[in-house]
């Protein structure tokens, strides 16, 4: 095991960062694509408030 | 207290009715037990290194078994919609249940030792230690196995679910016990068994007490 | 009825903060003195921690709630906290294996932080496959409020037992200590989670809301709907 400081370990960083923001994008569009449809579901069932 | 002694002799009586079922389980135990061997190697060194965590492996899986099967017979014929009519506090209900399957799981858990004993080496003379620690852990898994089979027998998909929600929450538990029981038959220099014990006593304390609780929520219409 | 933007306002927002909190600890914040660059990933990963730790605390009071109280309303937000809490929490457990193997060398290193994260994942995550297999909505808010608050109520009981089982092992790394240099992109992350967070949860929740209604609604006898009713569960 080295004593001292660990170099580079940028392309850790930069997973980090992508794994973030991907599994947050991912997940924000999924609960508004959800909630669209769920709105959709609604006004064909006879609702008449537009989605 | 005569509704607890009454409802722990409708369990028990359940119990020694269904009892060829506790054999089949402790056969799934053991051949897990078994089966753990195999897949770790014929070793003898490391098998008895970790023949505490096969133990309670072995214990945990088959408890999904005999939790999942203790509301069986009030699942048929709403027989639990039934007792609940009775005017008996449902938490008393609750607690007979819980200690019947902490009973079960005691005997399956001390069955298992002398199968413990003869796979992994794993002898040790502090017997009265180890019961101890089977008795505490099988009463930690007792507690929100109970509740949680009460949950699932009216739930689909009841055999994932048990186990699903149950694990997690037993993990105390089963370090714990693993730890407390490694201790006891490699031996303790430094006297940590004590505090592992406290570590379960005060799992059990906090969840016999909140369990019994949450149990007429979980079963009311 | 006019549903309010705010959800969306919220989350706008935290893009924003998120960008800039992000670019300036990439790329202006100076380097640590003993984990160099790596460093870097705690202006995510602490900010998450934060955030995770709160939304499940927010689903407990919701569970608390929906127990005391009568209606559905607290219900849909525990779901909404639930889901939410579980998907910060997972991405927690991959930001910390990230973490870990330049620092330690593996991916996983039972610290007893991210090891009662990741219980906690099966944990919650459980209640969430619970209320899929359950059809009746008033049970499933029960039970799932009971699950929720046991679960919680279990979350120090876990932690304690995993940091002491770990600590006969290993010596604790703790990435916890921050110098001031390195508060400001850690504070404009943090908020932006947590506008992240309130963001989705709002949403999640009205998703949430909507669903209760078509199963608890009956369908309106003058006009013929013009599909099947939903099934329960279709859609996820």
């Amino acid at each position: 095991m080295n004593t001292g400081v660990i170099q580079g370990g940028w392309e850790f960083v930069w997973a980090a960062y992508a794994v973030s923001a991907t599994i947050l994008t991912g997940y924000g569009l999924s609960v508004f694509a959800r909630y669209r449809a769920a709105l959709r579901r609604r006004f064909e069932a006879g609702s008449t408030v537009k989605p | 207290m005569r509704y607890l002694l009454a409802a722990l002799r409708k369990d028990f009586l359940l119990q020694w009715r269904t009892r060829a079922q506790a054999i089949a389980v402790f056969a799934f135990g053991a051949s897990a037990l078994l089966l753990f061997s195999f897949a770790v190697g014929p070793v003898a060194a490391t098998l008895r290194e970790h023949a505490a965590g096969f133990l309670w492996l072995g214990l945990l899986l088959s408890s999904t078994l005999t939790l999942a099967e203790s509301f069986h017979a009030e699942a048929e014929q709403h027989a639990l919609e039934g007792l609940l009519l009775l005017p008996v506090p449902q938490a008393v209900l609750y607690y007979a249940k819980a200690l019947a399957n902490t009973a079960a799981l005691s005997l399956l858990g001390a069955a298992l030792i002398p199968v413990m004993v003869i796979l992994y080496d794993a002898a040790t003379p502090r017997v009265p230690a180890l019961l101890g620690i089977v008795l505490l852990g099988s009463a930690g898994l007792s507690a929100p196995g109970t509740l949680y089979a009460a949950m699932t027998s009216q739930a689909r998909a009841r055999q994932t679910l048990l186990p699903l929600l149950l694990f997690p929450l037993v993990v105390p538990v089963l370090l714990a016990a693993v730890k407390a029981t490694s201790l006891i038959i490699h031996g303790d220099p430094m006297g940590q068994i004590r505090s592992w014990s406290l570590l379960l006593i005060c799992f059990n304390v906090i969840h016999w007490s909140l369990c019994g609780l949450m149990f007429e929520r979980v079963v009311e219409d | 009825m006019v549903r309010s933007k705010t959800p969306y306002a919220f989350i706008g927002l935290a893009v924003t903060l998120l960008v800039w909190g992000s670019v300036w600890g990439l790329f202006y914040a100076p380097a640590e003195t003993y984990m160099g660059d790596v460093q870097r990933i705690m202006y995510v990963h602490v900010p998450t921690a934060w955030n995770a730790m709160l939304a499940l605390t927010f689903a407990f009071f919701c569970a608390v709630l929906s127990l005391w109280r009568s209606g559905m309303a607290w219900d849909n937000r525990l779901e909404a906290s639930l889901e939410v809490g579980v998907v910060l929490s997972s991405l927690l457990c991959m930001q910390g294996a990230i973490w870990a193997k330049p620092t330690w060398g593996v991916w996983w290193d039972w610290d007893p932080r991210l090891t009662t994260t990741a219980v906690m994942v099966f944990a919650f995550g459980a209640i969430l496959a619970l209320r899929q297999f359950v059809e009746d909505p008033i049970k499933r808010a029960t039970w799932s409020a009971v699950a929720t608050v046991i679960a919680f109520a279990d979350v120090p009981i876990v932690y304690f037992s995993v940091r002491w089982w770990n600590s006969l092992h290993q010596l604790q790394s703790s990435p916890e200590t921050v110098s001031k240099a390195f508060h400001w992109p850690l504070r404009i992350n943090a908020f932006g989670i947590l506008f992240l967070m309130i963001g989705l949860i709002s949403l999640r929740t009205r998703l949430a809301a909507l669903r209760r209604e078509e199963e608890l609604a009956p369908p309106l006898p003058e006009t013929a709907p013009r599909r099947a009713p939903i099934a329960e569960g279709a859609s996820s």
